[in-house]
This record gives C-alpha cells, structure tokens and sequence, in this order.
C-alpha cells in the first residue's frame, strides 16, 4: 500500500459515516474505486463499498465516435429555443371585473353563434372572417376549422379524438400592447376559455 | 477554456464551445443516466438527450448556481422518464444483460481486459440489486455514493427537501446491502475486485 492507502485507512471510518468534508470524500471515493486492497477493506465494513468503482465508469469506446455528431445533428439552430411547443395553455392571471364580464358575454355569443344556426342551415357559405359572422350557416366542423383559420388569434378548434361529435374550441384573450412608433401588438395570452360543444345537441 | 467560458459561449450559439461542454460532462451524464436506467444504449440515449435539452434552456441557467447540479437535474429527469418507460413495457433494468461489456462480451478484447471484465461484472450486480429499489432510492443513492454529490445538491436536482433525501438514502442503502447478501454473498465474502 502506498500513502494514499495509509491516508484512506485513516480517513475511512469517518468516510463511512460521511463525516468527511466533499474535497476529502471525493478523493476517498475514488482511491477506492481503483484500489482493489483498499475498497476490500471498506466493504469489509460496509458492503456496498464494491460499487466504489462504478464512480469512474465512463462512456463506452463504442458510443464515442458517433455521440457528438447525433447530437449536433438534433440541434435547433440556436441555443434558448424550446424543442416542441410549449403548453397552449395560457397563463392565468387575476382579470379586472369588465374584462371578465366581457368574456362570458362573448362565450355567450360565440355558443349562439355557433348553435342557432345549424338549426337552419347547413349549407356552405363563405368561410367567416370573424368570429362575429360564425352564424352564417356553414356546417358546424367546417365553420369552426374555417374560422380558426381566418383569426387564428382568436379561436383556435381543438379535435377531440375519438368523438366526432363533440367540440372543444379554446378561445383566447389578448391586451393590445402599445408599441411605440408601430402598430399595437397583442399580448401573450392572458386568460383562456374552453367551451366544449356538444354537436349531436338537439335544441 | 473553463466551464464558465463554454457556458457563455454556448449560450450564444458557439458550437464549438457547446462540444467541448459536451465532452466535459459526457461520462458523468451517461453513467448518471445507466446506474438510473440500468441498460447502456438507453443510458447513450438519455445522455445524448440531456444535452440536446441543455442547448435548448441554457439561456436560462444562472450563474451564480453550481452548474452539475443544475445539469444533473435534466439528466435525472430524463432517466427517470426512461426507467418508468421501461417499467411501464415490462423490461428490467437487471434484466437482458449488458451484451458488449458482460463478462463474455467485447471487453474481454479490449486492454486492461480484466479491469473492465470486472467493471462489467459489478454494474451487472448492481444493475440487479438496484432493481428492488423505488425510482426516487435510485437516484438518490446514484448521485451521493457514485457521483458524490451532497445531500443539498441532491435535494436541488430531485425537487425535495434534504431530509427527504437522507431518507431515501437509509432506505436505499438498507435495501442494497440486504439484496448483495441474499444475492451475491460470494462477493461479501471475499472482494476479488
């Protein structure tokens, strides 16, 4: 045994029961993971002390070649963007009285919208601009994926797997932020509304 | 060039910097991720996963903060997802084997074959032993006896307090001696390697 050894056989009861500061455990751990004489004795008082050596485990010679270049290969463009999206969800935060008021209003005119005039019409028509125009008779689905195209801001049609005839539409809020010397930007979301329609619903 | 500096420049999009960073904390996160796991490609993976993350939030890494802990995290985050993944198909982490570095594979090529011979033999033991073990014990016992880290490290990356952690490990560690000495009493009696 060479002093390293003497020094761990010194060190190690206090190591054993962790008393060590993290400089000192940390040359412990790894004299015992490559000495075999050492690690003995350790294990003798604890038998764990033979997984010592899988503190020094590396990456295996055979992933290496290959490890950076998949990685690389995976890279968005830039650092700091998210892979995937991030949850749709908007955060919610407190809404002044009016604004919430002006919600439920508009979810109410969006149901009607929506509802009434599949009980007359079911022709297409012109896919809506707004929001505001959705009664115009187009087919329930169509009319709704129409409009989430044509404002996307606004409503966005989320299929429900599995059940054809139910929909979910979550319709979001934004503040028009001011923007100095262009034109107002909105916000990020700052509430959400999931209506869940029922398309089968007989009125 | 220090860790620091690869930080900073990996932050602003220098690849170069952000390979070195790969290469400096490669073999950590990948035996993080197989002493969690317990299989070596879905440890590969894990690893090669964890940085892939890391270049997306290293915008958000504040450095004032140690950065192994904080990187660790992304790493046990993974690896547990993968374990679970894992359990949920029915495969176990002793099980299968370890085919390229198992007593009877590809190690006993390389140099230092018996080294390795018994490196892969005690992560097969281990990889058994730790299968009694709850996610949480596992991770726990990864980071403080084979990476050792502190206990309020530990508490940072698993989201608990440390106290918490001291807990796991008395389980952990209660649990793994128990297993080596129903299991592998040979080893016990005479340490070999």
């Amino acid at each position: 045994m060479g002093a390293g050894c003497d020094r761990v056989r010194d060190l190690l009861a206090d190591y054993l029961e962790d008393r060590l500061q993290a400089a000192e455990r940390g040359a412990v751990r790894l004299h015992l993971a490559a000495c075999r004489a050492c690690r003995r004795e350790a294990a003798a008082r604890d038998p764990l002390q033979i997984l010592a050596p899988l503190s020094v485990d590396e990456l295996p010679e055979r992933y290496r070649e290959g490890f950076w270049a998949e990685i690389q290969a995976k890279l968005p463009e830039r650092p700091g963007h998210a892979i995937g999206v991030a949850s749709r969800r908007a955060q919610w935060t407190r809404q002044p009285a009016r604004t919430a008021l002006l919600m439920g209003a508009a979810a109410a005119a969006l149901l009607a919208a929506l509802l009434v005039p599949r009980l007359f019409d079911r022709r297409a028509a012109e896919p809506p601009a707004t929001i505001a125009q959705a009664g115009a008779g187009i087919p329930f689905g169509q009319m709704a994926m129409e409009a989430s195209r044509r404002a996307p801001q606004t409503v966005e049609q989320v299929r429900t797997p599995g059940a054809r005839q139910v929909q979910v539409y979550s319709m979001k809020y934004y503040l028009a932020s001011a923007s100095s010397g262009g034109p107002a930007r909105p916000s990020p979301p700052v509430t959400e509304l999931v209506l869940i329609v029922d398309e089968g619903l007989d009125l | 060039m220090d860790e620091r500096s690869l930080i900073r420049l990996s932050r602003s999009g220098d690849r170069s910097a952000f390979e070195r960073l790969v290469l400096q904390k490669r073999d950590r996160a990948y035996r993080i991720a197989l002493n969690i796991v317990g299989d070596e490609d879905e440890a590969k993976d894990v690893a090669q996963s964890a940085f892939i993350r890391l270049w997306s939030v290293i915008a958000r890494y504040d450095e004032a903060l140690p950065f192994d802990p904080w990187f660790s995290r992304i790493v046990v985050n993974l690896a547990i997802d993968a374990y679970r993944r894992r359990q949920r198909i029915g495969a176990v982490p002793g099980g299968g084997g370890d085919p390229a570095g198992g007593p009877t594979g590809r190690a006993a090529a390389q140099p230092d074959a018996d080294v390795e011979l018994m490196r892969a033999e005690l992560r097969s033991v281990f990889r058994d032993v730790a299968s009694a073990l709850a996610p949480a014990q596992r991770v726990a016992f990864t980071l403080k006896e084979i990476e050792g880290m502190e206990t309020e490290e530990i508490a940072q990356v698993m989201g608990v307090k440390a106290s918490t952690v001291r807990n796991h490990l008395m389980q952990a560690r209660r649990i793994l001696r128990d297993e080596l000495r129903r299991r592998y009493p040979e080893y016990l009696k005479d340490v070999t390697w």
